[in-house]
């Protein structure tokens, strides 16, 4: 898929670029929040590392893991969260990014039992369905399973009481998948503690609406 | 033109008749005018083929082209197209596939190749770069598609690319594709007749060379870059997890999908033939094509039952309605069973439903019975929708009228058969029915090869999506007709331009992204309007070349069932379509006469005259 538009070098300076990005919004924390990325169909990806200050990574911390969870290359701790990354490279092919980050706000509006709703154009274009899955403990493979079952045809899911994930093509896809996420979910926030939130019309998203049972 | 840059700039032109092999160059203003894929096959077919040549005839052309975007790191930008006179229409005709055998063209080095004559033993043409040669084909002439790639790449090397038909090509089946791929069609218009016609079983293809991009480093930044609005077209994800066939409940909820030969408007096994049951139970994998971030491509096992064993390519959401809803069969393992029987014969699978669900209502209604068919004919019989796949391809008892397609056959059944057989202008109908979306309807009526579902994805605006780049900003009702002839129109000639150029109409590229891809990948400075008009110049050429073909008005009809027969319930009920009142909209707004004959000037604004 798509060869020759990406390189692995690049992949790697992309990984670093969007976790201080993530840093910078407030949408990782300190220690908190995991990007991993792959080449188009290949059965490796580039992991960032466990415990190290997210804000400042540099593409010599990261890792490279293979879809059986092996580490490949590179000599820090993978992400406790690389198994979740392996089954949903596992599960979907068209995926070759994903960002694991813990939006305040969407987090904190799943945890009160609100779904995101199609609030604004991006909601419905962008995010369409943002499953909410239950709590499973980081790290295992539980998680991992759980997440694997819920991500057929969604671009971003809701971890309940644990944070959000971002699917893509490509890094860039990712990433604005979890930043349209924490807008669109501020957004809402503001309109539901104001009254009660307008929706687009069912007419205008007639075919979002259909296909994801919005 | 000094360096080409996307287009590999030459034209392979290969006569069967005499052997001789000729390397073309690609003219500029053609590629200006018509850039590529079925627009230039336009031109060169309206050019050298005379409209009177019987499409069987050594003097109708077979024209395998690529598009100047087919190969690069462009998304989606896999396809090739084949074209000629079709056998089934008696008109212009085209087909399309995926895979990577269109990107192996461009890698040796060219934008198509002509086929010309008639070989007279079976041959299969050889193309390494710019070593081309006709081989003996005796030792594949009978095989199956997918045991003929076999075999050629385990002469040649499993790096080869193949594209070959299968016994129904050489037995002339008016609705026979062309197989790459390991099952990708070339389904439509009987494009695998032709070949099969000139005795030529397949071509193959090995390349090492690359297409230029002009602005390589811009175009990939772009591309990088656009990911998030490329990938958000709602059936994006779907198609991801799904396949094709993940749009089928959707579909079933407008009433678009066809149960029993159009004839129901309700049926309880289509939860047994959807896209969820399908991954529930077939589906082992997902594939995709070169290039492409969905991977639409299901690879399927059957593991139980009576069609254990079959794997391969899995069906679409059109083959899957085609053996399953318009027949009643909710057996997914047969329709997968019925797939892998098309591909191995090489027939389209839209054609062959079709054509069986129509000798099914003519048994049905005793206009054939069982000593003219040697079957009990049963809707959802599994084991006689597979047998007649089988007599078809064969050509054999029955299903040698059946394999001259719903057209012919229903002239040679005589009596009502003829109100009973589904097509336009003897291309049988696709698995939407226009009584769900009325533009289709129209789109059917239109479309240069006949009834035809993608050249202009009309359903599109129909559910609710707008195309600023196209003008159409207004929310559409699918069943209004008023308005729907530009919107036709419009979307025709946008779906001329990604057959062209080539790309997937899966992906959701905009107009004015592509021509931006166009213009970085080519060199040649394209603005949006420019390459909407080429779209437009394709489509009045084609259209022209079916005139000489004897088409009009008359012609751009609908079968009698969606203009009279409306659904008793579903999406669509009590719905029929006013066809006349769209074509008399589409012919003004396309400055056509009221025959549908498009008009000097309008010719000429388009620089075809």
């Amino acid at each position: 898929m798509s060869e020759g538009l990406f390189t692995e070098d690049e992949i790697k300076e992309d990984i670093c670029r969007v976790m201080s990005t993530l840093y910078q919004k407030g949408l990782i924390s300190a220690i908190g929040g995991n990007v991993s990325a792959r080449l188009p169909g290949s059965k490796e990806f580039w992991i960032t590392p466990s415990g190290i200050f997210k804000g400042q990574l540099s593409v010599d911390d990261l890792v490279k893991v293979d879809l059986q969870g092996n580490v490949v290359e590179g000599f820090l701790k993978p992400s406790i969260e690389t198994p979740m990354h392996r089954a949903i490279y596992n599960e979907r092919l068209d995926v070759n990014a994903v960002v694991h980050a813990h939006n305040p706000v969407a987090t904190g509006l799943a945890l009160s039992g609100m779904e995101i709703k199609p609030i604004t154009v991006e909601a419905v274009l962008t995010l369409r369905k943002v499953p909410i899955v239950p709590f499973a403990f980081p790290g295992t493979e539980d998680l991992a399973r759980i997440v694997a079952e819920n991500i057929a045809g969604v671009r971003a899911l809701i971890l309940q009481n644990h944070g959000v994930i971002g699917l893509g093509f490509n890094l860039v896809e990712a990433e604005a998948i979890v930043e349209t996420l924490e807008e669109v979910a501020l957004t809402q926030l503001v309109a539901s503690h104001f009254g009660k939130p307008k929706l687009i019309p069912e007419k205008d998203m007639e075919l979002a609406k259909r296909l994801y049972k919005i | 033109m000094d360096k080409w840059f996307g287009y590999a700039g030459r034209i392979l032109r290969v006569n069967l008749t005499n052997g001789k092999i000729k390397f073309e160059e690609l003219r500029l203003e053609d590629a200006r005018m018509f850039i590529g894929g079925t627009g230039l096959a336009a031109k060169i077919i309206y050019e050298e083929v005379d409209p009177k040549t019987l499409p069987f005839d050594p003097s109708n052309k077979l024209v395998f082209m690529n598009g100047p975007l087919t190969g690069t790191i462009v998304p989606s930008s896999s396809k090739y197209a084949v074209c000629a006179k079709s056998p089934l229409t008696g008109i212009w005709g085209e087909a399309h596939a995926s895979g990577f055998w269109g990107a192996e063209l461009k890698s040796a080095g060219f934008d198509g190749v002509i086929i010309e004559g008639k070989s007279k033993r079976p041959v299969y043409l050889r193309i390494f770069d710019d070593e081309v040669v006709l081989e003996d084909a005796s030792h594949l002439w009978g095989s199956g598609c997918i045991e003929c790639e076999d075999m050629i790449k385990s002469d040649l090397g499993r790096d080869v690319k193949v594209a070959c038909i299968g016994p129904a090509g050489e037995k002339l089946v008016r609705f026979a594709s062309i197989i790459n791929d390991g099952g990708r069609a070339a389904g439509r218009c009987g494009m695998g007749a032709v070949m099969g016609s000139k005795l030529l079983k397949a071509i193959a293809v090995k390349g090492t060379g690359k297409a230029e991009i002009y602005d390589f480093d811009r175009l990939r930044r772009m591309i990088i870059r656009l990911y998030p609005v490329l990938m958000s077209f709602p059936s994006t994800q779907i198609q991801s997890s799904y396949g094709t066939n993940g749009e089928m409940a959707s579909f079933y909820e407008y009433g678009d999908v066809p149960i029993k030969h159009f004839t129901l408007g309700s049926w309880e096994g289509i939860e047994k033939i959807d896209g969820e049951y399908m991954a529930k139970t077939i589906v082992k994998g997902q594939r995709a094509c070169l290039g492409c971030p969905i991977g639409c491509w299901r690879y399927v096992e059957v593991e139980d039952g009576r069609f254990a064993g079959v794997k391969g390519k899995g069906p679409e959401y059109e083959t899957v309605a085609s053996f399953g809803s318009l027949l009643l069969n909710d057996d997914i393992r047969a329709i997968a069973k019925a797939n892998d029987m098309c591909n191995h014969y090489g027939l389209d699978t839209i054609s062959t439903g079709v054509t069986i669900a129509f000798a099914m209502e003519c048994y049905e209604k005793g206009l054939i019975g069982r000593d003219d068919v040697g079957l009990e004919l049963r809707w959802g019989d599994s084991d006689v929708i597979l047998e007649l796949i089988r007599r078809i391809g064969e050509r054999e008892g029955f299903g040698n009228i059946l394999a001259e397609g719903t057209r012919i056959a229903s002239e040679r059944i005589g009596g009502s058969a003829k109100e009973l057989a589904m097509h336009v202008k003897g291309l049988e109908i696709p698995m939407h029915d226009p009584r769900a979306f009325k533009g289709m309807g129209l789109q059917y009526a239109t479309s240069n090869r006949g009834a035809c579902h993608l050249q202009g994805l009309v359903l599109r605006v129909e559910q609710g999506e707008r195309f600023p780049d196209l003008k159409i900003y207004e929310r559409v009702d699918r069943f209004e007709v008023k308005g729907k002839g530009r919107i036709v129109a419009v979307m025709q000639d946008w779906n001329e331009v990604q057959d062209s150029a080539i790309t997937c109409k899966f992906l959701g590229v905009s107009p004015g992204h592509l021509t931006t891809f166009y213009t970085l990948t080519t060199g040649i400075r394209a603005r949006l309007p420019d390459i909407l008009k080429a779209g437009e110049r394709i489509f009045n050429l084609k259209r022209l070349f079916n005139v000489k073909c004897g088409v009009s008005r008359k012609d751009d009809v609908l079968p009698r069932r969606f203009l009279e027969e409306p659904l008793k319930d579903g999406g669509a009920k009590g719905q029929t379509v006013n066809l006349d009142y769209m074509l008399d909209e589409y012919y003004e707004f396309r400055g056509w006469d009221p025959n549908g004959i498009p008009k000097i000037e309008k010719l000429r604004d388009l620089g075809i005259i």
